[in-house]
C-alpha cells in the first residue's frame, strides 16, 4: 500500500518509516496539516496515519479530503481524549490508536484496512465470516462455533454495523443510528443490548473476547469477518 | 448644643433690645415708632430663627407691650377702643409677618441642608468608587463620617451563618453579635445598624455609632442613603472579585490543558518511537537491513536522552515553583558557568559556533554553579534552535556593581506579540518546527530570578533579525575561604 504518514514529530517518521517500507508498504510523509494535503493530492495514497496534533491544523478536519480521494484513515492520538477519537470517527476516520503504541498493533490494524480496501465492498457481501462467527445477511442468521443463534431484531441491527467494520472501531454514533435510528438516544439502551449480545455470543460474557469496548468511543468487533464466496 | 444655645441668645438679645427701645419711644410719646420697633425685632427673629422663634418672639412682644406698655400699664386688657385697636392691629401683624418670614427662613434652611446632604452622598459616592475590594469599603468612607455626627462604621457581610468584617477580618460567629456588643454600656443608644442590601438580597449589615454631640446626629433617611451606597459599593467589589477569581481559575485551567498537551506529546513521543523501534526490531515478520536495525536502536537512545531531559525539566518547573532555597547559596564565578554551559552545548550542538566576548577576569555572583549553568545553557540552546546555522554569540560585560551575559543570534527573530509569552511555562513558537517542550526559557528565568539576577529579551537586534537574551546579576565579593583556595 501507499502510505503518508502525518506527523510533526521527526522522530516518528524516521522509525516508522524504515519500518513500514521493510513490511512492503511505499512511504510519503508530512510534518503540516498544508504539505499533508499536496502529498496527499501528488500521490495515489491508499492509508493516511494521521497524528491529531498538528502544528497548522486539528488533525481531523483533514479526513474529510483524505476519505473524499479513497484513502482510509488510521487516527493516531497522543492525548488521549475521548472526544477528539469521536470526533475523528465520526468525520470519517476508519479506526485509531493511541500513541505509544505496539508495533504489532499498528501492524494489525494496517492489515485490517489492506484487506477491507482489496475486498473493496463487503457492503454487499452476503456471507461473513471468521472461525466462530458467520453471519448470513440474506437469511439474516447468526451462527457461532456452528450452533444457530437467535437474535432479537435490534440485537441482530447491532451486530451487522459491527460485522462489517469487523477489526475496527464502531462509535456509539454509529450504533445508535443502527439500533434507533437516533444518535442522541439513550447510551443506557446501547450498553444494554450489547450485553445481551455477549451474553449470546461470547464464551463468558463477563469477560468478552468477542465485543471489545473501546471505553467512551464505541465498540470493536475483534475477529476480522471475511467474505465467502 | 452650644450652637443652638447662641441662637435662642442671640434672639432674647433681639428681643430685649427692641423691648427697650420701643419702650424709650413710647416715653416719648412716638406709639407708631415703639409698635413699629416691636414689629423689627420679631422680624428679625424670624430671619435668624425660623417660624417657631418667631411665633414665640411674637406672643412675649404681643404681652409685654400690653402690660407694660400700653394703657392701663402694669396689667393686661385694654381701657380704651382706641388702645385696643393699635394693639389688635400689632398682634395681627407681628404674628403674620413671623410667620411668613418665618416659614421663608425654614423652607432656605431645609434647601440648605438636602443640599449640604446631597453633596456629602455625592462624595461618598465618589469615594467608593474607587474601592476595589470589599475590605475597602470600609475605610473609604470612615474620614467623611466624623463631619455627619457618626464616629465610626462597621462593616458586617453575611457569610453563611456567621459575619466577616472584611477591613480587619473579624469574624463573629453569632449573627447577633455586633447588635449587641455594645448593650448595657452607655454607648448602647448612641448607635444604630442597617441591612445591607443588594439586588441579589441581603449583603450583611452597617453599624453606626454616633458622636456624644446629641444635635449632630444623622437622621434615619440620610443612613439609609449612606448604606444604600455602601451596599452598591460593596456588590460592585464582591462582583470584581468574583470576575478576579474566574480569571484565575481560566488562567489554571489554560496551564492545566497546556501541560496536558506537553506531556502527551513530549512524553508520548519518544516513548512511541523507542516501543515502535523495538517492536521492530523484535518483530519476525519485519526484516529489516544490519544498517536500519542500528539506525532503530540509535533511535533509541537518541530517545531515551530525550525522556530524560524532559524529566529534569519538569523536575527543575517543580523546583521552581516550590520555590528556590537562597540561604544555601554562594559566590559564584561566572567563568566557570560560561565554560561549563558552553562544554554541554556542545554536546547537543557539535556544529554550531559560539562566539565568546569574554574578558575572563573574575565576575562572582551569589548563587547556585548548578542553576545558573542550567540557565545559561536553556538561552544558549534556545539561540542553537533559531540561530539558522549562524554562529551565536556570546558576551559577558562587568558593570561597576552588576555583571550581564549576552547571548545574540542572527536568526530570524521573536515577533514583538510573542516576546512577552516566550518566558511562560510551555510556550512554543507558532513557528517552531524544532522539537522542544516550551520549558527551557521558563526554567532560565526562574533559576536566574532564584540567584537574584535578571532575564531580558530583545529582538530584532541587528538589521531587522536576531534575538537576544540578556542575563544580569549583581556582583560579590568572593569570601576569603574561596579567595585563599584560588590563590593557593
Amino acid at each position: 500500500m501507499n502510505i503518508l504518514i502525518v506527523d510533526d514529530e521527526p522522530s516518528i517518521i524516521r522509525t516508522l518509516d524504515p519500518i513500514l517500507r521493510a513490511a512492503g508498504h511505499s512511504i510519503c510523509e508530512a510534518q503540516t496539516a498544508k504539505s499533508a494535503l499536496s502529498t496527499f493530492a501528488l500521490h495515489a495514497i491508499d492509508l493516511v496515519l494521521l497524528d491529531l496534533g498538528l502544528p497548522d491544523a486539528d488533525g481531523s478536519e483533514l479526513i474529510g479530503s483524505f476519505k473524499g480521494g479513497r484513502a482510509s484513515v488510521i487516527v493516531i492520538s497522543a492525548r488521549h481524549l475521548e472526544a477528539d477519537k469521536v470526533l475523528a470517527l465520526d468525520s470519517g476516520a476508519d479506526d485509531y490508536l493511541d500513541k505509544p503504541f505496539g508495533m504489532a498493533e499498528l501492524m494489525a490494524r494496517i492489515r485490517v484496512v489492506e484487506r477491507r480496501r482489496a475486498q473493496s465492498d463487503t457492503g454487499g457481501a452476503r456471507v461473513l465470516c471468521s472461525d466462530n462467527l458467520e453471519i448470513d445477511f440474506a437469511r439474516r442468521s447468526v451462527k457461532i462455533m456452528g450452533d444457530d443463534v437467535h437474535l432479537s431484531p435490534k440485537e441482530y441491527a447491532l451486530l451487522e454495523v459491527l460485522a462489517r467494520s469487523s477489526g475496527q472501531v464502531v462509535t456509539q454514533r454509529r450504533l445508535m443510528i443502527a439500533g434507533w435510528n437516533d444518535p442522541t438516544a439513550d447510551t443506557q439502551y446501547l450498553r444494554s443490548y450489547v450485553s445481551m449480545l455477549r451474553d449470546k455470543l461470547e464464551i463468558d460474557a463477563s469477560s468478552p473476547q468477542l465485543i471489545l469496548t473501546e471505553s467512551g468511543v464505541g465498540y470493536r468487533l475483534s475477529e476480522e469477518l471475511v467474505p465467502i464466496t | 448644643m452650644t450652637r443652638h444655645f447662641k441662637s435662642y441668645a442671640w434672639d432674647l438679645g433681639v428681643f430685649v433690645t427692641a423691648s427697650f427701645a420701643t419702650y424709650f419711644a413710647q416715653m416719648i410719646d412716638r406709639p407708631i415708632t415703639a409698635v413699629l420697633i416691636y414689629l423689627s425685632g420679631v422680624i428679625l427673629i424670624a430671619v435668624h430663627s425660623g417660624l417657631t422663634n418667631a411665633l414665640i418672639a411674637a406672643v412675649a412682644a404681643s404681652l409685654v407691650y400690653n402690660f407694660f406698655l400700653s394703657q392701663p400699664e402694669f396689667e393686661f386688657g385694654v381701657t380704651s377702643l382706641d388702645e385696643a385697636v393699635p394693639l389688635l392691629a400689632f398682634n395681627a401683624t407681628a404674628l403674620l409677618t413671623g410667620v411668613l418670614v418665618g416659614k421663608l427662613k425654614d423652607t432656605a434652611i431645609r434647601e440648605r441642608r438636602a443640599n449640604a446632604d446631597a453633596s456629602f452622598l455625592l462624595t461618598v459616592s465618589d469615594r467608593l468608587q474607587s474601592a476595589l475590594t470589599v475590605s475597602d469599603v470600609e475605610g473609604m468612607v470612615r474620614g467623611l463620617l466624623p463631619t455627619q455626627g457618626v464616629r465610626s462604621v462597621k462593616i458586617f457581610l453575611a457569610r453563611g451563618d456567621y459575619y466577616l468584617r472584611p477591613s480587619t477580618g473579624e469574624i463573629k460567629s453569632d449573627r447577633l453579635d455586633p447588635l449587641l456588643e455594645d448593650l448595657g454600656t452607655e454607648r448602647n443608644d448612641r448607635s444604630v445598624v442597617l441591612e445591607l442590601s443588594g439586588a441579589r438580597g441581603a449583603l450583611g449589615i452597617a453599624k453606626f455609632a454616633f458622636t456624644d454631640d446629641l444635635d449632630a446626629r444623622p437622621k434615619l433617611p440620610d443612613l439609609q442613603s449612606i448604606t444604600a451606597l455602601l451596599a452598591l459599593a460593596i456588590e460592585r467589589c464582591l462582583l470584581l472579585e468574583q470576575l478576579a477569581e474566574k480569571q484565575i481559575l481560566s488562567r489554571s485551567e489554560a496551564l492545566k490543558d497546556s501541560l496536558l498537551s506537553s506531556i502527551s506529546h513530549d512524553l508520548r513521543t519518544p516513548i512511541t518511537v523507542i516501543e515502535a523501534a523495538a517492536g521492530a526490531l523484535i518483530s519476525e515478520e519485519i526484516s529489516l537491513a544490519d544498517n536500519e536495525r542500528r539506525n532503530l536502536l540509535r533511535t533509541m537512545i537518541e530517545q531515551c536522552r530525550r525522556l530524560d531531559r524532559y524529566t529534569s525539566e519538569l523536575l527543575d518547573v517543580g523546583r521552581i515553583q516550590a520555590g528556590i532555597d537562597r540561604s544555601t547559596m554562594q559566590p559564584v564565578d561566572l567563568n566557570d558557568v560560561v565554560n561549563l554551559a558552553i562544554r554541554q552545548l556542545q554536546q547537543f550542538e557539535p556544529e554550531l559556533t559560539i562566539e565568546r566576548k569574554v574578558d575572563r577576569s573574575p565576575a562572582n555572583v551569589l548563587g547556585s554553579a548548578a542553576l545558573l549553568e542550567q540557565a545559561l545553557f536553556n538561552v544558549l540552546h534556545n539561540a542553537a534552535k533559531y540561530c539558522s546555522g549562524k554562529p551565536v554569540e556570546l558576551a559577558m560585560t562587568k558593570g561597576p556593581s552588576s555583571v550581564s551575559l549576552a547571548v545574540s543570534d542572527r536568526g530570524p527573530g521573536i515577533g514583538t506579540s510573542e516576546q512577552s509569552q516566550v518566558f511562560e511555562r510551555f510556550y512554543k513558537s507558532e513557528r517552531s518546527k524544532q522539537e522542544g517542550t516550551g520549558l527551557g526559557l521558563f526554567i532560565a528565568k526562574g533559576f536566574t530570578e532564584a540567584c537574584g539576577g535578571s532575564i531580558l529579551l530583545e529582538s530584532p537586534i541587528d538589521g531587522g533579525i536576531g534575538t537576544r537574551v540578556t542575563l544580569e546579576f549583581p556582583l560579590v565579593e568572593p569570601t576569603t575561604s574561596e579567595v585563599s583556595m584560588a590563590s593557593a
